[in-house]
């Protein structure tokens, strides 16, 4: 037995014999660092033997392995790999703006999409526990259907008032009600600016804007929270279309002035215009009276959808013609977006908390934590939370204990 | 009690569940003998487990408890780093799923069942083997778990309470030791 040996107890770091070095695989750790976008360089101050990992003339010890794990952001169990593996299977489902498969994914983008699939497949298998029905809208429409028609029938299943940023005149208020209107009909929804907890490695816009992973129990919208508002909005209603389409989607640039799109993705567009900004309130709301600019900006900020989508709105309700809709749209594509500020705003961290992971999956998962049903070291690592106590203020905070 | 263990047997590796379960399930409060079985069975040398646990384990009462015990979580050894990387391997030409593997390569998991690997001793974990499809539901390559890893590797585990009645362990009520100087 090794019982005498260099055995660690608790916390105590007593000394030790030779450190072991890990059997790690040089062309493995290459991988990772390059999977990174670092250069040797960049890590040669915390690891000053990383060349020699890389070219196998030495190896690093297992503490050192774990360090380097961390520091770029890879599964520590990769480095022992053969070859790299294929994290792809993850995207495969996917579908881009422009209709093509995800290209080389971000670590980051990696992560998001990894931790939100393992909270879908912890719902999933709560529903199915708990009896839960199947999620009505999932591939419940399809391209055939006029979209005007396809968005009402949205706003009827969610809630009529989808289209109404009426209360008040905030975007985020919108926002957060349309959340909650889609959460409400069985969708889990989630946002955030960061990967975890981490403040420091912030989710790419230019990536990604969101996506949406399609299942018939436990249906899933993240949104990028460093996206405006009103940017936000539309990607919910975008992702909210093709979730009825039972299709998963990546919206990687802005699907509203994406060119080349293919017929599904223009199709969600227009479902989405109509949900958030509806033809026949557009048509009351104009007013001939005013110019094209002032309709524009009272519309936009009525509906709280970007300029652009009114743009498009007018000229389906055939109030403006395709040439003014051209001149005025490369006027429009030239301004900068505004970006939300709000994402910093203080704020209560466990609200901020349950945003990132869904109220929906915070309400199910805490409860069956508590009662023993999920093991704590699962829920701690699917809220993305280190400690016991931060556990219990968060189900404080949401009520459940 | 029962008597020291007898060279030769059985040693158990606890996965970080064992010790959530315990303090959340079994209330040391109530459950007294339980745990004291737990803080015997450490001074035997029976159960033990790996740093890589420890770091996963996030409740200040229970490391307090584990500390003030001396509770052993053994460091890599050459022989467990050998074992890690064939699991590793193995890991990566297998039927499960993707996504769930790199979930696992995350954890403490692996090196669990590697140290328990090289040195014969028995995983114990809450953990178990995935759910097999019913009838009419979806092919999914399954998701991947410490007591389907184990099966295929060979290597011992099971859950806690296995574990008891392995050992033969009986918590039988007697009289609190505390209440006995009141009442008197």
């Amino acid at each position: 037995m090794e019982q005498g040996r260099a055995h660690r107890q608790g916390m105590a770091k007593g000394s030790k014999p030779v450190p072991v070095r890990a059997l790690a695989n040089p062309c493995m750790i290459k991988w990772a660092r390059e999977r990174a976008n670092l250069e040797m360089d960049s890590l040669r101050g915390r690891f000053p033997r990383i060349e020699e990992w890389e070219s196998g003339k030495r190896m690093p010890t297992v503490k050192q392995l774990r360090m380097f794990a961390k520091s770029v952001h890879v599964p520590f169990g990769f480095l022992y790999y053969s070859e790299p593996p294929d994290e792809t299977t993850l995207l495969k489902d996917f579908r881009t703006v422009e209709g093509k498969p995800i290209r080389k994914p971000s670590p980051s983008l990696i992560e998001t999409l990894s931790v939100c699939s393992i909270r879908q497949d912890w719902y999933r298998e709560h529903a199915r526990r708990e009896g839960l029905s199947k999620v009505r809208f999932v591939g419940s429409l399809s391209c055939g259907l006029d979209p005007e028609v396809a968005g009402k029938k949205i706003c009827e299943a969610i809630g009529s008032d989808f289209d109404s940023g009426t209360q008040g005149n905030f975007s985020r208020a919108a926002l957060s009600r349309r959340i909650q209107m889609i959460e409400n009909a069985g969708i889990l929804v989630m946002i955030s600016g960061v990967v975890g907890n981490s403040n420091k490695r912030k989710l790419d816009i230019g990536e990604f804007r969101g996506f949406a992973m399609v299942d018939t129990y436990a249906p899933l919208i993240f949104l990028n929270g460093n996206d405006s508002e009103n940017a936000q909005s539309f990607t919910l209603a975008h992702e909210m279309a093709h979730i009825c389409l039972g299709v998963s989607s990546l919206v990687d640039s802005n699907p509203v002035t994406s060119s080349n799109l293919p017929e599904t993705e223009k199709w969600c567009n227009a479902v989405a215009a109509e949900v958030l900004a509806p033809i026949s309130q557009v048509r009351r709301r104009y007013s001939e009276d005013q110019s094209l600019d002032m309709n524009l900006e009272k519309l936009s900020t009525h509906f709280k959808v970007s300029r652009q989508v009114i743009l498009l709105r007018l000229r389906d309700c055939e109030i403006i013609d395709g040439e003014a809709v051209k001149q005025k749209w490369r006027h429009e594509r030239a301004q900068q977006p505004r970006l939300s500020k709000s994402s910093a705003g203080g704020g209560d961290y466990y609200r901020l908390k349950t945003k990132r992971v869904s109220k929906r999956f915070a309400d199910a998962l805490i409860p069956s934590a508590l009662e023993g049903t999920t093991l704590f070291r699962d829920a701690l690592h699917m809220l993305d939370m280190g400690t016991m106590e931060s556990f219990h203020k968060l189900a404080r905070a949401r009520g459940l204990e | 009690m029962t008597a020291a263990t007898p060279p030769g047997a059985r040693i158990y590796l606890l996965d970080t569940n064992i010790f959530l379960t315990l303090r959340r399930q079994y209330s040391r409060q109530t459950f007294v003998g339980v745990w004291d079985w737990f803080v015997q069975k450490n001074r035997e040398g029976a159960i033990a487990s790996i740093d890589l646990v420890w770091d996963e384990i996030k409740d200040k009462d229970i490391r307090e408890w584990l500390t003030a015990e001396k509770f052993t979580f053994g460091g890599p050894t050459t022989e467990s780093e050998t074992k890690l990387r064939e699991v590793y391997e193995w890991l990566q030409h297998s039927n499960y799923d993707q996504g769930s593997i790199e979930r696992f390569n995350g954890k403490a998991d692996a090196s669990l069942i590697a140290h328990a690997a090289a040195s014969g001793r028995i995983v114990v974990t809450e953990e178990r083997k995935t759910r097999v499809p019913g009838p009419g539901e979806k092919e999914q390559p399954p998701h991947i778990t410490i007591p389907n890893v184990c099966k295929a590797l060979d290597v011992g585990c099971v859950s806690c309470i296995e574990m008891l009645q392995n050992e033969n362990a009986k918590f039988i009520l007697g009289k609190d030791p505390d209440q006995s100087e009141n009442s008197s």
